[in-house]
């Protein structure tokens, strides 16, 4: 591949993924963040009129727990609809009558469902870190990891939801999307707890299943930086990184294998 | 944060109508059948109630983690019961919060116990995990308003009272307000063992004044013998037992040896194996036992 090619293809993405971001502005979707961050500072003001000492370790655990929260679901309602909209509106005619090729279209919105949810995820921890800092509250170092956790598992979640998005209806992918990305630290426990009174092929079809769906409660150090503890060693952040992008490519490629193949 | 908010107003709220909601629906003692089927009737008052029983229990959950540093606890499985294969869960001998572990174990398994390799390496550093072995209790600034939002949620939420006076009884400064905590709960809670129980290790511990103890103590092997042993949760047993033996070490320290010795006595009757009991009469046990006179409040 030429220098040429490869400058054409990012010029590509960014314009697809630019124009993801203005149709998610024009559609207003940054104002629900904007106003569940005015709930969330005025709330911020009030607790701070009331007086929170001793309950540091309380208003962190659900500070975090609410960026964690907004941030997943803004990033699967961005995701979901990029390709269905473009279908059903029949604007992906024009798209692919220009020199792009299907992945291109996929990997442009991908791009963009990640930026947006990015900055939605910016919006909420500056926000969050803002309130806990007038209450005289810091998280400690730990706080930048986890946001890079955080940026990680967002790449993960829109590359799957836009794969689920071709592979089923818009709810039915909100649905799942949201079942794998916030139930999947009760899926992990769950199979630790069956595993061991479990048969040998019941132990076989867990590790399988274990092994192969998305852990994206890995990325979560909420907990970690709430309850004060320690930064983690780097070769955890190493792994995770490859962890996410070995999950988001096979996903986009397979979302790219089902658009090819797709009648439009 | 606006989930937190959002938490403390309705705590708030809630504690207010707690108190006015009658009948109140958790953790009661003593209610009639005319009582129970009229509680079970009020629609609204039950709803209420379980909203309050549930945000308090969520509450304990959250002050339960935050003692552990974020380290999420499981009760073990039949499986891990009989085989014994299972991390181990207990309290460092020295920890001053009387928190009892029993067939517990961590949800993330230690590298040993896990089959899952990198991924279980990887949890354990990203999920809060230690030993829990001989652990020892966080701070207990951290917890107390949490204590004190479960109790203003659900007051006949006793084991909130009863960690919550241990908590802040760590620091002497605060005895006075673990007192009134503790008396709160025996206000919303009259019929009570283990707040009863927590009143005479307060006054004979802490406070050195046997005396004043004593009734409390007293109330509470009454109310404990008042019941048929068979309703009695754990915690209420327990506490009957060192009602028992708190009594005795009570009176062994007040010189009132006499009635330490009936103590003793009675305390073996019900249970045959205490060794604190046990232990007492082989010390002391030459002498005449005394006449029980329950003594009266001061």
């Amino acid at each position: 591949m030429s220098a040429e090619s490869i400058r054409r293809k990012l010029m590509i993405w960014r314009s697809l993924a630019f124009a993801a971001i203005l149709e998610s502005v024009r559609r207003k979707d940054l104002y629900v963040a904007v106003i569940l961050a005015g709930l969330m500072i005025a709330a911020a003001a009030l607790m701070g009129k009331f007086g929170v000492q001793g309950l540091e370790m309380f208003l962190k655990d659900v500070t975090l727990n609410v960026i964690n929260l907004f941030s997943v679901l803004l990033a699967i309602l961005f995701a979901a609809r990029q390709i269905p909209e473009e279908l059903t509106r029949r604007t992906v005619y024009p798209l692919l009558a220009r020199p792009i090729s299907r992945f291109d279209l996929i990997f442009g919105k991908f791009l963009g469902a990640f930026l947006m949810s990015s900055l939605g995820l910016i919006l909420f921890a500056a926000i969050g870190v803002g309130a806990l800092a007038c209450l005289g509250l810091s998280l400690g170092s730990i706080f930048w990891q986890y946001l890079l956790l955080r940026f990680l598992s967002l790449a993960l979640i829109c590359a799957m939801s836009v794969m689920l998005s071709l592979l089923m209806t818009p709810s039915a992918t909100v649905t799942l999307a949201i079942l794998l990305a916030i139930g999947s630290q009760t899926f992990s426990q769950a199979i630790l707890l069956a595993y061991g009174p479990a048969s040998e092929t019941g132990k076989g079809l867990m590790r399988v299943s274990y092994y192969v769906l998305p852990h994206l409660d890995l990325f979560d150090l909420s907990k970690k930086v709430g309850y004060g503890w320690k930064p983690i060693d780097a070769w955890v952040l190493r792994d995770l990184f490859l962890y996410a992008m070995a999950y988001t490519i096979v996903f986009l490629l397979v979302a790219a294998l089902r658009f090819r193949r797709q009648t439009i | 944060m606006a989930a937190a908010f959002l938490l403390v107003v309705l705590l708030g709220a809630g504690g207010v109508l707690a108190q006015r909601v009658q009948p109140a629906v958790s953790e009661l003692n003593g209610l009639t059948a005319a009582q129970q089927e009229r509680l079970e009737k009020v629609a609204s008052a039950s709803l209420f109630g379980q909203f309050r029983t549930s945000l308090s229990d969520y509450l304990w959950l959250k002050a339960d983690k935050y003692m552990h540093r974020g380290v999420d606890l499981r009760g073990l499985t039949d499986q891990e019961k009989r085989t014994n294969d299972a991390d181990g869960v207990s309290t460092h001998p020295d920890d001053p919060v009387k928190m009892k572990h029993t067939e517990e174990t961590t949800v993330v398994p230690s590298r040993e116990r896990d089959w899952r390799g990198h991924l279980g390496d990887i949890e354990r550093e990203v999920t809060p995990y230690m030993d829990m072995n001989n652990h020892g209790h966080g701070e207990a600034r951290e917890t107390l308003p949490l204590f004190r939002l479960m109790t203003w949620s659900n007051p006949h939420f006793i084991r909130g009272y009863v960690i919550g006076w241990n908590l802040m009884a760590q620091d002497p400064k605060h005895l006075g307000d673990a007192e009134a905590f503790l008396r709160e709960g025996e206000a919303n809670n009259p019929q009570s063992i283990e707040i009863q129980n927590e009143l005479g290790i307060l006054y004979t511990v802490r406070k050195k004044e046997y005396d004043r103890a004593m009734p409390y103590l007293y109330q509470a092997i009454q109310l404990a013998e008042a019941r048929d042993p068979s309703t009695l949760n754990e915690d209420e047993g327990e506490a009957w037992k060192h009602a028992y033996r708190w009594a005795v070490l009570n009176r062994r320290d007040a010189g009132d040896q006499p009635t330490a010795r009936t103590l003793a006595a009675q305390c073996l009757k019900r249970f045959p194996e205490d060794v604190v009991c046990t232990g007492y009469l082989k010390q002391y046990g030459h002498g005449a036992p005394a006449a029980l006179k329950p003594p009266l409040r001061q």
